[in-house]
């Protein structure tokens, strides 16, 4: 898959996966790998960008393995900021999906 | 590469970051490679993982609209700012992280600690930052440059690439022409950044040098009060005799005294006036040069010293932080 593609929809994925439950970094890293094949080290930097646009909070909790983990969890920022990437989305691939077809229709 | 070189590494590129925040990114990597190697993967799979060190380190890096570029441009200038002071070095970190002009750190780098004197260092500043901007002038160069070359290597990645070719080989092909680009731009911004220390040296010699006259001529003046002040001092001593003798020349004796603290004081004014680099420098402003050159090595090692201290005391930090985690399990 295109690595610009991946860029782009990764911050609505993160998103999406922490709204449905909070989660702790390596958690989140394997839910999104589920969803895309994305290099790990790339999803701490946005993590942190994230928390500090105030779209996440963290907040440590024990872990019977292992030291305590950091929880984030989304805020109300982030819940208005995820519904407007998911917006954004639906519309954009709604359009490109469009245009594809149109093509498709013609030849 | 294993957990505590790539920690280490990773640290010494976000330097520009609080300390608490380093250690909160890097406690969440530790963590993340201690689960892989929990979950059966060797400590070299588990970094190689996250690609190259410097690339990850600028994603962190942009979290915090940091300029990625900031530390290797300018880190030979952070050490020395490091020993001129604490309230200005954070003055300047603070700045430099809230609106990302990195390069304005630059604008007051100095190479000493001169205490004491801000008209001074107001106007060492301003040269500073004119300095700096003729530097960032090259530095932009040097970015064009590498643009440029960037662009001239296109053509290039377009002929090779056949369009049945996989993603990957793409890939690397793209990045073998930025690493040329690069090369070129690198080239161009080493040549910018050689003028640009051409010039620092040149404006740094006049400074040197406008600090030398105006010592010069400070210690003059004191030289002056001083020696009219003992030549009052004798004087007093002269009418005290005359006052003894019980000539009505209290008046004279009381001016004389006056005259001697006045003077007194004015040559001690003129001595703190004096830039002077260390407590322990004298007010002889002929060794200046000497002292100088002495400072500049001291600046050096001192240098080297932070360095080794530093990674010394990160690796012990970081060993001590696994300790915990290892009793955690």
């Amino acid at each position: 898959m295109n690595p610009q593609f991946k860029k782009g929809v990764l911050e609505l994925i993160v998103l999406e996966s922490v709204h449905q439950r909070d989660m702790y970094g390596y958690e989140l890293v394997e839910e999104v790998s589920q969803v895309i094949d994305v290099n790990e080290g790339t999803i701490y930097p946005l993590l942190k960008r994230l928390t500090n646009e105030h779209y996440f909070e963290t907040y440590l909790r024990e872990s019977s393995e292992g030291p305590p983990r950091k929880y984030y969890h989304l805020t109300a920022a982030g819940i208005l900021y995820r519904d407007k990437l998911a917006a954004e989305w639906e519309e954009f691939q709604a359009r490109v999906n469009r245009f594809l077809m149109g093509r498709g229709g013609h030849e | 590469m294993n957990k505590d070189k790539f920690l280490t590494e990773l640290r010494g590129y976000l330097s520009i970051l609080e300390r608490q925040e380093q250690d909160d990114i890097l406690e969440e990597y530790a963590q993340h490679i201690d689960m892989k190697m929990q979950k059966g993967l060797s400590e070299e799979e588990a970094i190689g993982d996250f690609g190259s060190i410097e690339q990850l380190a600028a994603e962190i890096l942009e979290a915090y609209h940091v300029n990625p570029e900031f530390r290797r441009q300018s880190f030979s200038f952070k050490l020395p700012k490091l020993m001129t002071g604490g309230s200005r070095g954070s003055m300047q970190t603070q700045s430099g992280q809230s609106h990302g002009s990195a390069q304005y750190k630059d604008g007051n780098v100095q190479e000493e600690g001169n205490r004491g004197w801000q008209f001074g260092r107001r106007i060492k500043n301003i040269v500073m930052k004119v300095v700096c901007g003729i530097r960032n002038a090259f530095r932009w160069m040097g970015g064009k440059c590498r643009a440029f070359g960037v662009w001239l290597m296109k053509p290039f990645k377009g002929r090779k690439t056949k369009p049945g070719e996989d993603a990957q080989a793409n890939g690397r092909l793209t990045e073998r022409t930025k690493e040329m680009g690069g090369r070129l731009g690198r080239f161009c911004r080493a040549v910018g950044r050689g003028i640009a220390a051409l010039w620092r040296w040149c404006i740094r010699f006049c400074i040197f040098w406008l600090k030398f006259m105006w010592n010069a001529a400070w210690l003059l003046f004191a030289l002056l009060c001083g020696g009219m002040a003992m030549f009052i001092l004798m004087g007093a001593g002269a009418v005290l005799v005359f006052l003894a003798q019980g000539y009505p020349f209290i008046g004279l004796f009381l001016i004389c005294l006056g005259g001697l603290l006045c003077l007194g004081a004015l040559a001690y004014g003129a001595f703190t006036m004096l830039i002077r680099k260390e407590k322990t420098d004298g007010n002889d402003s002929g060794t200046q040069s000497g002292k100088d050159a002495e400072k500049k090595e001291d600046a050096r090692s001192w240098e080297n010293e932070i360095k080794e201290e530093d990674i010394k005391n990160w690796k012990s930090e970081m060993t001590e932080g696994y300790g915990k985690e290892a009793a955690y399990e």
